[in-house]
C-alpha cells in the first residue's frame, strides 16, 4: 500500500504523467549546459528568496507599526533591512553555491566551467533583482506611510534619482558579497583549513572594498566615502572582477569532495 | 575505446595510482577490483571528470573527458557516498538529474523507485545507508549514461535490494547496451555479470582480462584426498578444502591436455574457479605485477 502511494508520488514528482512537465523537460534538453545550471538554481533558489522576502516584509511592517506609534519614522526602515539584509543573504547563497551545489551539479554531468558561467548569470540576475528591490520597495514604503502618518522631513524622499543612486550603490555592494562568499568557500573545499585561511585574504577583499566605500550615513541614507561615486563604482567592481578571477582559478579543476568540509 | 596512458593519481606523498596504461573498449560490463586502498575511487573519479590526474593522460574516443561538456553530460559517476546534499528530499535529488541530465528517463527511474520502495518525500539524512545506495542506482541507471561508473554502490543494502540491482543492471544493459564499470568487494555476488576484469593493486594494474579466460587461469580438482595431494604436488594452490576423505583444491595456472588427462584417470573431477580466489592470490602478499593489456 504505501509502495502504492509512493509510485503516485513519484509519478507526481517525476512528472511522468504531466504533460507540462515533459514540456519543461524538452525545454531543459534544448539548453546549452550553463544555461540549465541557471534554470535549475532559480527553481532551487526561488522559494527560499520567497521566505527571506516575506520575513522582511513581516519584520518593516511589524517596525513600521511599532514605530508608528512612539516617534516619527524618520529612516526608511526597507532600505536599511534589505539593504543590509540582502546582501548578506546573497553572501550565504554564494557559500551554499559551492558548498553545496557544486558538487550536486557536476554529479549531474556538468562540467566545472558550466556550473561557474551557469552560477555566475545567475548571481548577476540576482544581485540585479536585490539591487532593484531596494528602490521599489522604499517606493511602496513611502506611500504607504504617506497614507497613514505623517512623514517626517527627515525621511528619505523618493525620487528617480534618489532611486538610481539606491540602486548604484546596493548593486556593487551585492556583486561583492556574492563573490566573496563564493571565493571564501572554494578556498576552503579546494585547498582544506590551513591554507583555505589563507586564501581567504585576498577573497575577502570586494567586500572590504565595498563595504568601506558604499554605506549608510547618519542618516540611514546610502552613501559613497572617501571618493567620488563613479571612481568608487570602478574600485569596487574592480576588486570584485578580481576576487571572481580568484574563484574561477579555485575551482576550474578542482576535485569533487564528497563533502563540502 | 577509453585510453588511459601512464596515468597517475597523487595525493600529496601518497600515489594512489602508479603510471597505469589500460585500454577499455567500450559497450561492456567491466568488474574493478582492488583491496582497500589500491587505487580504484582514484582511478574511477579521473575517468569521471570528478579528478584531474597528476600525470599521463585519459581519453574516450579520442577526447580528454575532464571538464569536457558533451563527454561530462555522458559520463556518470555513482559513488558509495551519494552525491546529494542530506537537507533535499529524494524528489529534489530526482529534479537535478531530470533538469541535468539528457539521457535522464523519468519512467524507469520512477519504476526503479517503486522497485527499491524509496519514498521520494523522504529527507537524504533520513534515509537508511542501503536506501541511500539504492537511490544512487536508481540515479546511476536511470541517467542511461552511455559511461556508468558505480564504485561501491551497494553499501548497505541488504541482499534483496542487491539481488535486485543486479537484476536490473543486466537487463537495462541488455536492454540499452552500454559501458559499464562496476567497482566492488563482492567479488563472488557480483562476477557473473563481468564481460572482462581489472585488477589492480597498490595503484598498479595486476590484470585486465576477458572474465571468462580469467576463470580458465585457475581449475578447482575435486576427489579423493590422495590423488589429489598426487596431483597437486609443485602446483600453486590457492585454496583447499576438506570433507572426509574427499579433497577441493583450487589450482592456480592453466592445465594442458595430458595435465586435464591424467587428472581424470587419477579419478578427479576439474571444475571451474571463482574470481574471488583468483585475485585473492593475485593480490595477497607481495606477488610479481603481471600487467597485461
Amino acid at each position: 500500500m504505501s509502495a502504492f502511494t509512493d509510485r503516485q508520488t513519484a509519478d507526481l514528482v517525476l512528472g511522468a504523467a504531466a504533460e507540462g512537465e515533459q514540456g519543461s523537460a524538452e525545454r531543459d534538453r534544448r539548453m546549452s549546459d550553463w544555461q540549465r545550471v541557471t534554470v535549475a538554481l532559480f527553481r532551487i533558489y526561488r522559494p527560499i528568496a520567497a521566505w527571506f522576502l516575506g520575513m522582511v516584509v513581516v519584520v518593516v511592517t511589524v517596525a513600521s507599526v511599532i514605530f508608528s506609534h512612539v516617534s516619527p519614522q524618520s529612516v526608511s526602515l526597507w532600505l536599511i533591512i534589505v539593504g543590509f539584509g540582502s546582501k548578506y543573504w546573497l553572501g550565504i547563497v554564494a557559500v551554499m553555491l559551492i558548498s553545496m551545489q557544486l558538487r550536486s551539479f557536476v554529479a549531474n554531468g556538468i562540467s566545472r566551467r558550466a556550473f561557474l558561467a551557469g552560477a555566475g548569470v545567475f548571481s548577476l540576475l540576482a544581485a540585479l533583482f536585490f539591487a532593484l528591490l531596494g528602490p521599489i520597495g522604499h517606493a511602496v514604503e513611502y506611500v504607504l506611510l504617506s497614507l497613514f502618518v505623517d512623514l517626517p522631513a527627515g525621511y528619505p524622499a523618493v525620487s528617480v534619482s534618489g532611486a538610481i543612486g539606491e540602486f548604484g550603490h546596493a548593486l556593487p555592494a551585492n556583486l561583492a558579497f556574492l563573490v566573496t562568499g563564493a571565493a571564501v568557500t572554494a578556498g576552503f573545499y579546494r585547498f582544506g583549513g590551513l591554507l583555505g585561511l589563507a586564501v581567504m585574504i585576498p577573497a575577502l577583499v570586494p567586500i572590504s572594498v565595498a563595504e568601506s566605500l558604499f554605506n549608510f550615513n547618519d542618516g540611514a541614507e546610502v552613501t559613497t566615502r572617501f571618493m567620488p561615486y563613479a571612481v568608487a563604482l570602478l574600485l569596487s567592481l574592480a576588486a570584485t572582477a578580481a576576487g571572481a578571477v580568484l574563484l574561477r582559478f579555485q575551482v576550474r579543476d578542482v576535485a569533487i569532495r564528497r563533502t563540502a568540509s | 575505446m577509453i585510453e588511459l596512458r601512464n596515468l597517475t593519481v597523487r595525493y600529496r606523498h601518497t600515489v594512489a595510482i602508479d603510471d597505469l596504461s589500460l585500454d577499455l573498449p567500450t559497450g561492456k560490463i567491466y568488474g574493478l577490483l582492488g583491496r582497500n586502498g589500491s587505487g580504484k575511487t582514484s582511478l574511477l573519479s579521473v575517468l569521471a571528470s570528478f579528478r584531474k590526474a597528476s600525470a599521463g593522460t585519459v581519453t574516450i574516443d579520442g577526447v580528454d573527458p575532464f571538464e569536457d561538456a558533451a563527454l561530462m553530460a555522458q559520463t556518470y559517476f555513482g559513488r558509495d557516498s551519494l552525491d546529494a546534499n542530506d537537507g533535499d528530499r529524494v524528489a529534489r535529488v530526482l529534479d537535478f538529474a531530470r533538469w541535468l541530465r539528457p539521457s535522464w528517463d523519468d519512467d524507469y527511474a520512477g519504476r526503479l523507485l517503486e522497485t527499491f520502495e524509496l519514498s521520494t518525500r523522504k529527507r537524504i539524512s533520513a534515509l537508511s545507508r542501503g536506501q541511500k545506495s539504492s537511490l544512487g542506482v536508481v540515479l546511476g541507471l536511470a541517467s542511461r549514461a552511455p559511461l556508468t561508473i558505480l564504485d561501491e554502490v551497494y553499501l548497505g543494502m541488504d541482499a534483496v535490494a542487491r539481488t535486485t540491482f543486479y537484476r536490473e543492471l543486466l537487463a537495462d544493459y541488455l536492454a540499452q547496451p552500454r559501458t559499464i564499470i562496476l567497482s566492488t568487494h563482492l567479488i563472488e555476488e557480483v562476477a557473473g555479470l563481468f564481460e572482462r576484469v581489472i585488477i589492480i593493486d597498490r595503484g598498479r594494474l595486476v590484470l585486465h582480462e576477458d572474465a571468462d579466460e580469467l576463470k580458465a587461469r585457475g581449475v578447482a580438482v575435486t576427489g579423493p584426498a590422495d590423488a589429489v595431494d598426487a596431483f597437486v604436488a609443485g602446483r600453486t594452490v590457492l585454496s583447499e578444502q576438506r570433507l572426509g576423505g574427499v579433497r577441493q583444491a583450487t589450482l592456480y595456472g592453466r592445465l594442458d591436455e595430458s595435465d586435464s588427462a591424467q587428472a581424470r584417470a587419477a579419478g578427479l573431477t576439474l571444475g571451474p574457479v571463482g574470481i574471488q580466489d583468483l585475485f585473492v592470490h593475485l593480490t595477497s602478499g607481495h606477488p610479481e605485477l603481471e600487467a597485461q593489456r
